[in-house]
Parts: structure tokens; sequence; C-alpha cells
């Protein structure tokens, strides 16, 4: 199994209430590998149209001169958490991983540090 | 080379039929080749995306952004695809993984351009010494109509893909009053300080390492906030190849050169 695979895999595996899992690179907008979603949830038109927000967001930062970087974000739905981590490890800029949770079963401080441990695991 | 025209990026039906009929062997077009087996496409070349071996001997991958300086290039002839010597032993896998990834849909997405001929088949050919990746003709096809809308989306020049940049020499009074220019990105300032208007941006791409699209991207966002514009085209009409003529239009003919023709046929 390739890295990608089972990184996202242990995503959704071991994280509660993953509906869908994406890593992408925004600069492209191309979804360079997805676990989970379906018809209801397109994975790949998420991971495109996230590109946007992450853009909007790192954009912002260069306009108030804040040199930092972003760790993640998150958006909160009524019944969903969407998370982003912007991934930094050797080729990670440029990279985040989208994950969508189901609000009811999901623990978010949980989340977050799982989501860490699986960007450990992919190895970029 | 990519195609100036807006159109869709369909992929001929010589590709769906290979796809089907689960063929091996290298397709080619005007943009490049892509490599199936078994009617999937694990390996894509094209002379406007750098390739592989560029992506990975930056030793970062296919997104570094920030200052990065571009890397000289020292003799090697611009069609060249790089040299592993940067890669080292240890890439790690991940790295690989998404480098072999985002190099394939790179070269694809300019052997999909529209323009590009119907296309030809050597059966039987396998791509040597690379297999980077595994993707359905469908799947491949997909992302490189998304593509070409994502780029019509940020900027619709499409004649930034094929023309150099070069930075645009004024700004206009109304841009003037809107106060300073927003800054822009490091990653993004060093594809703007490679535009000359003799660098493609597949030239630029090949100098900074990166994915052609990527730069594609870039230029185009450049351009949306009026820093680039296209070059002019080369004035290949002064020469004395056989001028396209405009749709539509028709040079005044050389009259009094029919005329003499005429009386020397009459003559004759």
């Amino acid at each position: 199994m390739s890295n990608t695979e089972a990184s996202l895999k242990e995503a959704m595996s071991s994280i509660d209430g993953t509906i869908g899992v994406a890593l992408v690179d925004y600069t492209s907008g191309m979804a360079l590998g997805t676990l989970g979603g379906g018809k209801d949830f397109d994975l790949e038109v998420a991971a495109a149209g996230n590109t946007d927000v992450v853009r909007a967001k790192l954009r912002t930062m260069e306009h108030l001169g804040l040199d930092d970087q972003i760790e993640d974000i998150l958006i909160t739905l009524g019944s969903q958490y969407h998370l982003i981590r912007l991934l930094r490890g050797k080729s990670g800029n440029g990279l985040f991983l989208y994950i969508a949770l189901d609000a009811g079963k999901a623990n978010l401080a949980m989340a977050r540090h799982q989501l860490r441990r699986i960007e450990g695991m992919l190895e970029v | 080379m990519p195609c100036a025209t807006p159109a869709p990026a369909h992929a001929p039906s010589m590709l769906h039929r290979l796809a089907a009929e689960h063929a091996t062997g290298a397709y080619t077009r005007a943009g490049g080749t892509l490599f199936l087996v078994e009617g999937r496409i694990v390996h894509a070349e094209s002379p406007a995306a750098p390739g592989l071996e560029a992506l990975l001997s930056c030793g970062t991958g296919p997104h570094r952004g920030g200052g990065r300086q571009p890397r000289t290039r020292t003799g090697s002839d611009s069609g060249s695809a790089g040299h592993p010597a940067g890669a080292g032993p240890r890439v790690p896998g991940g790295v690989l993984e998404l480098c072999a990834s985002v190099a394939l849909h790179d070269a694809a997405f300019f052997v999909l351009a529209p323009g590009g001929g119907p296309g030809r088949f050597r059966r039987g050919v396998r791509p040597w010494p690379h297999v980077t990746g595994c993707v359905t003709a469908a799947a491949l096809e997909r992302e490189a109509v998304r593509r070409r809308t994502f780029l019509d989306r940020i900027w619709p020049d499409g004649r930034l893909d094929a023309l150099p940049p070069v930075p645009a020499r004024s700004v206009s009074p109304a841009d003037r009053a809107a106060g300073p220019p927003a800054p822009v990105p490091g990653r993004r300032r060093a594809v703007l300080e490679l535009a000359d208007g003799v660098r493609t941006a597949s030239d630029i791409a090949r100098e900074l390492r990166r994915p052609a699209f990527h730069t594609l991207v870039d230029v185009r966002r450049l351009a949306a906030a009026g820093l680039l514009v296209p070059a002019p085209p080369p004035p290949v009409r002064a020469g004395p190849a056989r001028a396209q003529p405009v749709p539509g239009e028709f040079p005044d003919p050389d009259v009094s050169l029919l005329r003499r023709l005429r009386d020397a046929l009459e003559a004759w």
C-alpha cells in the first residue's frame, strides 16, 4: 500500500466520526489522495474548494505582515467539522490534509492530535 | 505545447479506445507522451514539464514556497528533464510518491492539451526507467480539464501558457490611486523575477525545478494582479516563411505581377 493511502486509511480508522479525508496540493488544487466521502460528499470538489480557503488566509497573513505559519484551520458547520492541517515537512510546503468530521461523533481535540500524528506518517 | 484556446481538454477518442482495450504502449501527441500499461497511464513525459528528476533534484519535492532561489542550468539542454544528482539515495517514500503523482499529472496536462492532434500509438513500448503512477484515462482527463478551467478562472488569457511572460511596464492611474500594490508572495516573486520576455512558463518551471502547471498558475495569478503580460509574439511574418493569413482576410494581390503572368501565358 502506498504511503499516502496508508496514512489516509489510518486517519479514517483512528479519528472518530470521520466522513472523509484528503491530501491536497493547494497550488494546483489537486487531491493527491482521498478516502471516504461518497455521493453526498465529493472530496475532490471539497479539496479544490478548500485551496481557496487556505490561499485566502495565507494572503491575508502576508497583507498583515504576519511572519508566522498556519498550523490548522477549523470550520464549524451545524453538523460537521472541517479541519485543514497544513503540512510542513521536506516537501510539505504546499500540501494540506483535509478532514471532514461528523460533529455528533467527533472529538475535536483528539482529531487535531491524531492529524498531527498522521502528518508524521506521511514522510513528506 | 499548450494551446491558447480556452476550450476544455477532452482526451482524444484514441486514448479512450486504448484504455478500453487495456493496451500497453506509448501514446504520443504534440504535447508529449503517455505510457500505458494494460490501459492505465503509468508515466507521462512532456517537453513542457520538468519531470520527476528535476522535481526531486531540488531535494524538496514539488511544493517549495518561500524565497527559493532558482538553480542555474549548467550546460544541460532545455529539453532535458534535469538530472537526478540532487535526489540522493534517501528520498523519503512519501516525497517520492507525491512527486511522482505531481510529475505524472504535470506532463499529462500538456499531452492532453486541446489541439494536440489525434496522436499515435506505439504498441508494446514501456517507460524506462520510470513508472510514476497508475491512473485511469478518465481520471487523468478529468484532472486535465479541471486544471484548464482552474487556470482560466484565475485569469482567462491562454496566451500566457505559450508566450513568454514579461513584467507589465506601466501601472494604470486607477491602480496607482488604489494605493501601494499588494505584496507578492515569495514563491510567486521567484517566478516574477525570471519573467524576462524570453523564458516561457515552462522554462521558468525548469529553472526553479517546480512543476510546470504550478508555474502556469503563478504566472496567471501575477497576470491577474497586473504584474505580468504575455510578450508580443515574435515577428515571424517578416521572414521568408509563408505568412499565416488571418481568417477572413486576404492580402492585397500584386496586381502588376498577375498582369505580367497573364500576359506571359497569353503570349505563350
